[in-house]
C-alpha cells in the first residue's frame, strides 16, 4: 500500500492509518534529523515532534503524492528552528568542551571504527553553515533530486546547488585540515 | 575553475541530473577540460568520505495514539445504554405484551388471540426463563466488548505513557546537559571560591 493510499484511509478517518506512515518512515526521518542536528537524542525529539505535526496537519495535505517532500519539510523547518534556538544558548567553546575538546587528528578513515568515523563526519558536518549542512544531507545521504531539495527548502535550483557547491568544498577543506582521507574506504 | 563551466552546471553533472543531451555535452567537455576533471574528483572524493558514515536503524517506537480516549468512553457508555433501551423497548412492544401480579398469581397476557386468557403458570415460567437467557447472552456479549474496548484502552494508554516517560527522561537529560555546560563555563571562577567543587559529566 502506498503513502498516497495511507493518507486517503487517514483522511476518511482511519487514523491509525498514520501509525503505517510512521513506521514506514521513522528511520529515514531519524537519519536525516540526526546528520542535521549532531545529536541522536535532540534527532528522536526532533522527529518526534515532525510526526505530531504532521499528524496534526496531514488533512491540509492536497496531493498526497507530495507527502515525502511535505514530511522532509517539516522536518527540516523543526531542525532548522531548533538549531537556531541552541545557537543562542551555546557557545562554540563550550560545544567543543561538551563533547570531549578539540577535533581530532586522525589519518585513515579506513583505520577509525565505526563509531569514530561517524563521530568524525558529524563533526566535520556541523561545521558547516546551516543553510549549507542541510542541502548535504539531503543530497548525499537522502539521495534526493535538486528539485525535491528546492521544493523542500523553498529554494531557487540553482541557489540549492550553489549551496551544495559551497558545502562540499567546506567539507573537503576540514578533511584536508584534519588529514582525513578516504584511501581504504 | 579555469573554464568556463558554472559550478552548478558541473554540480548537475556529476549527480547525473542533467537533461538530455546535457549530459553528453558535460561528458565530452570533461574530457578535454583538467580543471572540471580536478573538480569532480574533488567532489568524488568527498562523498566517499561522508557515505562512509554506517546507516543507523534505531529502535523509535513511535507510535501514534488517536486523542479520542473519552469519545471511546462515551460511545462504551453509550452503546451499553442504548442496548439497556433497547431490550425495555423490545419488551414494551411486544404486541399486547401484558404482565400483571394479582392475588398471589402472576398474569401474563401475550397476542390478541391470548388477550383474556391467563397464561398457565408453566408458560410463564417457560416466557420468563427465556427472557433470563436471552438477557444473559446480551449480558455477557456487552461484558466481553468491554472487556475488548477495556483491553485495547489500557494497551494504548500504556504505550502513551512509555512514550511521556521517555520524553520527559530526554528532556531531563537535556537539562543536565544545559546545566552542565553552563557550569562548566563558570568552573574557573566557582572553583577559585571553593576548591574542592567538582562537576562530572552527566
Amino acid at each position: 500500500m502506498s503513502d498516497a493510499d495511507l493518507i486517503l484511509r487517514f483522511k476518511a478517518g482511519q487514523h491509525q492509518a498514520f501509525n503505517a506512515l510512521v513506521w514506514r518512515w521513522q528511520v529515514r526521518l531519524y537519519r536525516f534529523a540526526l546528520r542535521y542536528s549532531g545529536d541522536s537524542e535532540d534527532a528522536r525529539d526532533l522527529c518526534q515532534q515532525s510526526f505530531i505535526r504532521a499528524y496534526s496537519q496531514l488533512h491540509r495535505l492536497r496531493d498526497p503524492e507530495r507527502f515525502s517532500t511535505w514530511l522532509y519539510q517539516i522536518a527540516a523547518n523543526l531542525c532548522r528552528d531548533y538549531l537556531r534556538q541552541r545557537v543562542q544558548h551555546v557557545s562554540l567553546d563550550a560545544y567543543e568542551e561538551a563533547s570531549g575538546g578539540p577535533h581530532p587528528v586522525l589519518c585513515r578513515a579506513a583505520d577509525m571504527d565505526k563509531d569514530e568515523l561517524r563521530d568524525l563526519l558529524n563533526r566535520a558536518l556541523q561545521t558547516l553553515p546551516e543553510e549549507q549542512r542541510v542541502v548535504v544531507v539531503l543530497k548525499e545521504y537522502e539521495g534526493l533530486k535538486f528539485r525535491e531539495i528546492a521544493e523542500i527548502l523553498n529554494a531557487p535550483i540553482n541557489t540549492v546547488k550553489s549551496r551544495l557547491y559551497y558545502g562540499l568544498k567546506a567539507l573537503r577543506k576540514t578533511f584536508n585540515q584534519w588529514d582525513i582521507d578516504e584511501d581504504g574506504l | 575553475m579555469d573554464c568556463n563551466v558554472k559550478k552548478e552546471d558541473l554540480l548537475t553533472f556529476f549527480y547525473g541530473e542533467c537533461e538530455e543531451g546535457e549530459q553528453e555535452r558535460m561528458k565530452a567537455h570533461v574530457a578535454t577540460c583538467a580543471a572540471c576533471r580536478r573538480e569532480l574528483a574533488a567532489f568524488a572524493s568527498t562523498q566517499s568520505l561522508l557515505r562512509a558514515w554506517p546507516d543507523e536503524a534505531p529502535r523509535l517506537d513511535l507510535t501514534f495514539v488517536e486523542a479520542e480516549v473519552p469519545r471511546r468512553r462515551f460511545r462504551l457508555m453509550a452503546g451499553l445504554a442504548a442496548a439497556a433501551v433497547a431490550t425495555v423497548v423490545l419488551f414494551l412492544a411486544w404486541p399486547e405484551f401484558e404482565l400483571s401480579y394479582r392475588a398471589g398469581e402472576l398474569d401474563l397476557k401475550w397476542g390478541e388471540a391470548l388477550a383474556d386468557e391467563p397464561l398457565t403458570r408453566k408458560e410463564v415460567l417457560a416466557t420468563q426463563e427465556g427472557t433470563l437467557v436471552l438477557m444473559n447472552q446480551l449480558l455477557r456479549a456487552s461484558e466481553v466488548r468491554q472487556q475488548r474496548v477495556f483491553d485495547h484502552l489500557l494497551t494504548e494508554i500504556q504505550a502513551q505513557r512509555y512514550q511521556d516517560l521517555q520524553f520527559i527522561n530526554r528532556q531531563f537529560e537535556q537539562f543536565d546537559r544545559e546545566i552542565y555546560i553552563h557550569l562548566r563555563r563558570n568552573e574557573a571562577p566557582v572553583l577559585e571560591v571553593l576548591p574542592a567543587a567538582r562537576y562530572t559529566n552527566p
